[in-house]
């Protein structure tokens, strides 16, 4: 459908829910026996159309809502598991063991600069990784991640046999950095 | 154990500092017993807590105030201290207020048994439901955007109790969007300070009561609105239409996946509520509640902020053009409304400092001066038609009849009289959200054919929440008006076929 079908299509579609609404407001208040339909019949319709309108759309609501929820209490996962649950949305779930072993050799508010080469993203990785943080600006990195890649200076830090620097697998590491 | 008491505790401090909020501002009927008057409220009082604290704390941290479990429990006590003081001498100098229908004097004081017992079973289905809401969040994964911007932010506060530059100045950190601001991260980082540990399953659930408590509060405000004795069947229309915020699935989806834009709209759509019941009764109750909600919903996404400006000025434009019926003049009515927008800008302003003196911006910002151009605007004909056939389909999918139902009541109040003031009001807001939203799309430099399919079904929250609140009310309004008037009898209909 193009843009301007689907754009008038919708406005039509409210624009007959409109009056639609105000024509059963109408004969709801033709019921009425007293005189024309003035403010006060207008109200009293208006309330009943309005009101079955409201609670219809409630009714309407109350399965796909339920289900929802019924949902998300079946999605439950652990604490560590839900923080790491974006590495699964990104397809990546494969290196969360990796990122646990990151955890569990960088010290808690350790500042790092990552090489980061696949997934996930640079957002999801911070997040697991806090309160470890990203090198910012002037700050020095106390510690480099490769994270799907080895950059060359690193390689040639594996090379040598560097002491500073663990291989988790090819491609991923983690060396501290020296000044 | 811990967790459960943490979060209960924080929860509670929450609720005590809207209470002495809602004390002071006359919103709480000391007539009533202890019970009637605590307990109906404490919904509101939550939603007020967040509303009130979370701002002030966002401040703090601007200038430099660590976010602690003592820095909220310092703010929290000194709001509810200066709460209590304001309240007992409202109380000393002129009694309770009563927000009742027309004049202030003659509005009964409480509803009749029929709405305690429609009330009771409201209240009871309300909070069954909220619980439900409360145990099947409680585990939910971090995902998507709360994971990379809110979440993000919000473990980083828990964890340093400041601006870490690493994330907040960072502009590739915060999911590309470092200048949202942030009244969800400090809630979770609360959060996560009080229950001991990370607990961003656990915010889920927080971020499901504060949709609950908004429910609430509106439920609270139009039940106070219009406290004349209601029929089971008047008190059950407006009621269902107040709860289907909570029911709506764009809305409730929302929650269960973290995002922000179901809490800033919800917040928004009862600042909207508040004020339209202010414009409607002169409340000046509604009028300080309104302030806070308005100011917490500017400080949780830069589209709430924006909309909150503009209901700030569709306050004002209705107030100006409608003067009400008493003959009070303008000026009685654009003072407290710039009292409400002194301090909105006070509570706001910090963090767009803080942003400006860091040169942050965000990708989805338009050109501005040049999108403020109406020729640069209307040279943009292919993104407003695009965002335009988005926002209706977008609107139809997940909000159904809602907006032909605002519109029908507007139009049947604004036709027969009825709290034809704030139908005004909330048509005028309704559109201006829409109009605001229609320039931000169609002049952001971010291509359409990626932020369209992202965004625009959490957009329309923005100006859609509004609606079955403001529905709620009006229809409130007419079913009142229309038991008032003279009692209508249905035609014989044996009379057509006798003529």
């Amino acid at each position: 459908m193009s843009l301007n079908q689907s754009f008038w299509q919708g406005l039509a579609t409210v624009g007959l829910e409109v009056v639609g609404l105000l024509v059963a407001v109408a004969l709801v208040g033709s019921l009425f026996s007293t005189g024309r339909l003035g403010s006060h019949k207008l109200r009293a319709a208006a309330a009943i159309v309005l009101g079955v309108a409201v609670v219809s759309l409630g009714f309407k609501d109350l399965a796909p809502t339920g289900a929802l929820l019924v949902r998300a209490q079946r999605s439950s996962l652990t604490d560590r598991q839900g923080l790491d649950y974006c590495f699964d949305e990104d397809g990546a779930q494969a290196r969360i063991p990796f990122a646990s072993w990151l955890r569990q050799r960088m010290p808690a508010h350790a500042v790092y600069a990552v090489v980061l080469a696949g997934e996930p993203d640079v957002w999801c990785l911070s997040l697991a990784l806090l309160p470890r943080l990203p090198a910012y600006g002037a700050a020095r990195p106390q510690w480099l991640v490769a994270f799907g890649t080895i950059p060359p200076e690193l390689s040639a830090r594996i090379a040598r046999h560097d002491p500073s620097v663990q291989v988790y697998a090819p491609g991923f590491a983690l060396a501290r950095e020296t000044s | 154990m811990t967790a459960l008491v943490g979060f209960i505790g924080l929860n509670l401090l929450l609720i005590a500092v809207g209470m002495a909020a809602l004390w002071a501002a006359g919103l709480l009927d000391p007539a009533a017993p202890r019970w009637r008057m605590f307990l109906p409220a404490f919904g509101p009082a939550l939603l007020t807590g967040v509303a009130l604290i979370v701002p002030w704390l966002i401040v703090g941290l601007v200038l430099g105030i660590p976010l602690t479990l003592g820095t909220t429990a310092l703010v929290g006590v000194g709001w509810a201290l200066v709460a209590v003081a304001v309240g007992a001498r409202r109380s000393a100098r002129s009694g309770p207020v009563v927000m009742g229908v027309g004049s202030r004097h003659n509005a009964p004081t409480g509803p009749a048994p029929a709405t305690l017992s429609v009330g009771t079973w409201a209240i009871a289905a309300g909070c069954a439901f909220a619980a439900w809401g409360t145990v099947a969040l409680a585990q939910a994964p971090t995902r998507g955007d709360d994971a990379r911007i809110w979440s993000l932010r919000g473990l980083t506060l828990a964890y340093y109790g400041r601006l870490q530059p690493e994330i907040f100045l960072n502009p590739i950190q915060a999911g590309g969007h470092p200048v949202y601001p942030l009244l969800q991260p400090v809630l979770e980082a609360v959060l996560s300070r009080a229950v001991g540990y990370p607990a961003l399953s656990l915010f889920h659930t927080e971020l499901w009561l504060v949709l609950s408590a908004a429910v609430w509060t509106a439920g609270y405000l139009i039940w106070r609105r219009t406290c004349a004795p209601h029929t089971t069947a008047s008190a059950l229309t407006w009621l269902a239409a107040v709860a289907l915020l909570a029911m709506v699935p764009a809305a409730v989806n929302n929650v269960i996946i973290g995002d922000a834009d179901t809490t800033g709209s919800v917040l928004l759509g009862v600042g909207v509520l508040a004020l339209g019941i202010w414009i409607d009764t002169e409340s000046r109750s509604c009028l300080a509640l309104a302030g806070l909600l308005l100011t917490a919903a500017a400080s949780v996404k830069d589209e709430d902020l924006l909309g909150a400006v503009c209901v700030i000025l569709a306050a004002g434009i209705v107030v100006v053009a409608r003067p009400n019926h008493r003959n009070l003049g303008v000026r009685a009515h654009l003072v407290p409304l710039l009292a409400l927008t002194a301090y909105f800008a006070a509570l706001v302003l910090p963090w767009r400092l803080w942003l400006r003196a860091h040169h942050l911006s965000d990708s989805v910002e338009p050109p501005i001066p040049h999108a403020l151009n109406p020729l640069y605007f209307l040279d943009r004909g292919t993104q407003l038609k695009e965002t335009a056939a988005a926002m209706v389909t977008q609107t139809l999918q997940g909000w159904d009849w809602l907006a032909a139902i605002f519109i029908v009541v507007c139009l049947i109040c604004l036709k027969s009289g009825t709290a034809r003031r704030a139908a005004a009001f909330y048509l005028t807001v309704f559109v201006a959200l829409i109009s605001f939203l229609l320039w931000l799309y169609a002049t952001t430099p971010l291509s359409l054919a990626f932020l369209l399919p992202t965004s625009m079904d959490r957009t329309v929250s923005v100006f859609m929440a509004l609606t079955p609140l403001a529905t709620a009310h009006l229809l409130a309004s007419l079913l009142h008006q229309a038991r008032s008037d003279a009692p209508l009898e249905l035609k014989d209909p044996r009379v057509g076929f006798q003529a």
